[in-house]
């Protein structure tokens, strides 16, 4: 939806103001408001649903499929669908290429593995984002980290060792003795180390405007600001991939009218182009999300808490 | 320039021939960026031009433009970056001497250009979209688009690095267009091991950090950073900034020399 001259001014203004005042009075570390939900697909090993206050929402399932000897790459597939989005368009593309490469870099893949040399699981996560309205990241990213959260595999109960004879994987039928992804026993079970449980990572989108770094930008904020940044949060650290996007124009997919109503902004002395940033703003996005993660952890982490159970 | 409706083929154009690869395992520096060549204006029938080799990698950079736009009424002009890998620069340089027939090194080609190619293409086109973007006056150009087209011809074993030259040249054949802009866009590559940072890495990374980060030298702008490998400490932020800046820094004034001496 193209904004007036009048209304991208007086956006762009209170935003770049000291202390910043969001059009739905937030914090500027703040996120809106979402619903979840879990394990509500009976046919998905784990499954989430969030929705947003702005209507938007997104499902997501995580199936596990047994495959013989795979490389470690291949065991996470992510692959993000977006309502009224060709599949091929750069905008699914480039979330898919974010969450894949984060999910693998943090998970250690022991925790996929069956027997020590064949067989191993490969987890495919399909998100699909039914409707939004801002750049659907952040929607996706906590949809991916609660289906993770809930995510079971079931309970291996022939050798896992093959590297003598052949041995194909037999599961028990009690689903009651599955293990969840993210818990200890799954690692220790395999690898015979540690029971160490694991986070699912998430990555941010984070605006800025002006001075001001805002996380979970809406639609109104995004078409007013400089400039994206994609930024990881896994094992309590800040992670790669950092990355910088135009979110003026969310993956490319501006309408012409949009594009064109932009351009009569700058006609207007209105500045919407992106100029670039300092590293001194980079840095203060960094400590902000160093700051505001980890309560988004924690916050997830309660709601998995209290939907579990609820399997079936 | 007379026209600036189609993209003609460079009347001076010879066939690209592949002879006498070796592969080299060269023990590199960690402030050390490499040999540099740049050279501007190398496509006659362009608006700008730039041609850039960084050890091994060698890119052109084309920029037509401005360039009228039909259909659609804008008050400035849109950029559009394509990035194309020749198929023969994907290829590492082991298995394409291991590949013994021409019958094969086309099928090798074939396979590798399709399956590798197009998201990495696309990525990388639109780093360098959000990297140059910045730095153009497009308000000065309404109703035309600026095309801007990167072919790889010989790429590096560590992407970021090969993406980090098609910025640079892409920046220096927008300075060779004429196209206004505010400042000219370089950029610098980086691969952070445990306790060593090497500039220009031309190594692929295993599970280190690597990133590019594209900069406005002048006006002292970040302007695209694409960093991937893991966690990443406030300390290691910071040291990938002042690497790649370093880098960004130098590359920049070579481009100064080169276009000074036209």
């Amino acid at each position: 939806m193209p904004f007036s001259p009048a209304e991208i001014d007086y956006l762009r203004k209170s935003l770049q103001a000291t202390p910043t005042i969001r059009p739905d009075a937030r914090e500027p570390n703040q996120f809106r408001p979402v619903d979840a939900a879990q394990n509500f697909l009976p046919a998905t090993n784990g499954s989430a649903r969030i929705r947003t206050s702005d209507g938007g929402e997104c499902i997501v399932g995580v199936k596990a499929k047994v495959v013989k000897n795979s490389s470690v790459d291949e065991l996470i597939a992510v692959e993000v669908d977006i309502d009224d989005i060709r599949d091929d368009s750069p905008l699914p593309k480039l979330l898919s290429a974010v969450l894949q490469t984060l999910i693998l870099s943090s998970i250690d893949t022991n925790r996929l593995r069956l027997t020590r040399s064949n067989y191993a699981f490969k987890l495919h996560i399909d998100a699909l984002v039914l409707s939004h309205t801002s750049f659907p990241l952040n929607l996706v990213s906590l949809a991916i980290f609660l289906a993770l959260k809930c995510t079971r595999l079931p309970l291996l109960v022939s050798s896992a060792n093959d590297e003598e004879h052949e041995e194909v994987p037999v599961f028990s039928d009690d689903w009651e003795e599955s293990l969840a992804l993210c818990g200890g026993e799954i690692l220790a079970n395999n690898s015979g180390s540690e029971a160490i449980s694991w986070t699912p990572p998430l990555v941010f989108s984070l605006a800025v405007v002006g001075n001001n770094i805002l996380v979970d930008p809406t639609h109104e904020e995004e078409s007013v600001s400089d400039l994206g940044l994609i930024m990881g949060w896994c094992n309590g650290q800040v992670c790669a991939p950092l990355r910088i996007i135009d979110l003026a124009s969310a993956g490319g997919n501006v309408s012409p009218e949009q594009l064109s109503q932009q351009q009569s902004m700058l006609e207007q002395g209105i500045d919407l182009n992106m100029k670039g940033t300092s590293r001194k703003l980079i840095m203060k996005a960094y400590s902000l999300l160093t700051n505001t993660a980890p309560e988004v952890v924690a916050a997830l982490d309660a709601t998995a808490d209290e939907e579990d159970g609820a399997l079936f | 320039m007379t026209d600036r409706r189609r993209v003609l083929g460079p009347a001076d154009a010879v066939p690209f021939t592949l002879d006498n690869i070796k592969p080299t395992e060269v023990e590199q520096k960690s402030l050390d960026i490499g040999s540099i060549f740049v050279k501007t204006g190398v496509v006659e029938n362009a608006n700008g031009s730039a041609y850039l080799e960084l050890d091994d990698i060698k890119i052109v950079a084309i920029v037509h433009g401005p360039r009228p736009m039909r259909g659609l009424f804008t008050t400035s002009a849109i950029l559009n970056v394509d990035t194309k890998f020749l198929p023969v620069s994907l290829c590492d340089i082991e298995s394409k001497s291991a590949v013994v027939s021409s019958t094969q090194l086309t099928q090798y080609i074939r396979s590798a250009s399709t399956t590798q190619s197009s998201s990495l293409q696309k990525n990388v086109s639109s780093y360098v979209h959000t990297s140059l973007l910045p730095s153009i006056l497009v308000e000065k150009y309404p109703k035309s688009t600026i095309d801007v087209s990167i072919s790889v011809l010989s790429s590096s074993n560590n992407t970021k690095t090969t993406v980090a030259a098609a910025v640079s040249c892409a920046g220096a054949a927008l300075a060779d267009s004429g196209l206004e802009c505010t400042d000219i866009v370089t950029a610098g590559s980086v691969l952070l091991d445990e306790n060593k940072a090497t500039v220009s890495p031309s190594r692929a990374p295993t599970s280190e950090i690597d990133g590019v980060v594209s900069y406005m030298a002048a006006s002292k702008k970040i302007v695209g950073m694409w960093i991937e490998g893991g966690n990443v400490s406030e300390k290691q932020m910071e040291e990938i900034f002042d690497k790649t800046e370093e880098m960004a820094r130098e590359i920049r004034g070579v481009m100064h020399g080169v276009l000074l001496e036209q």
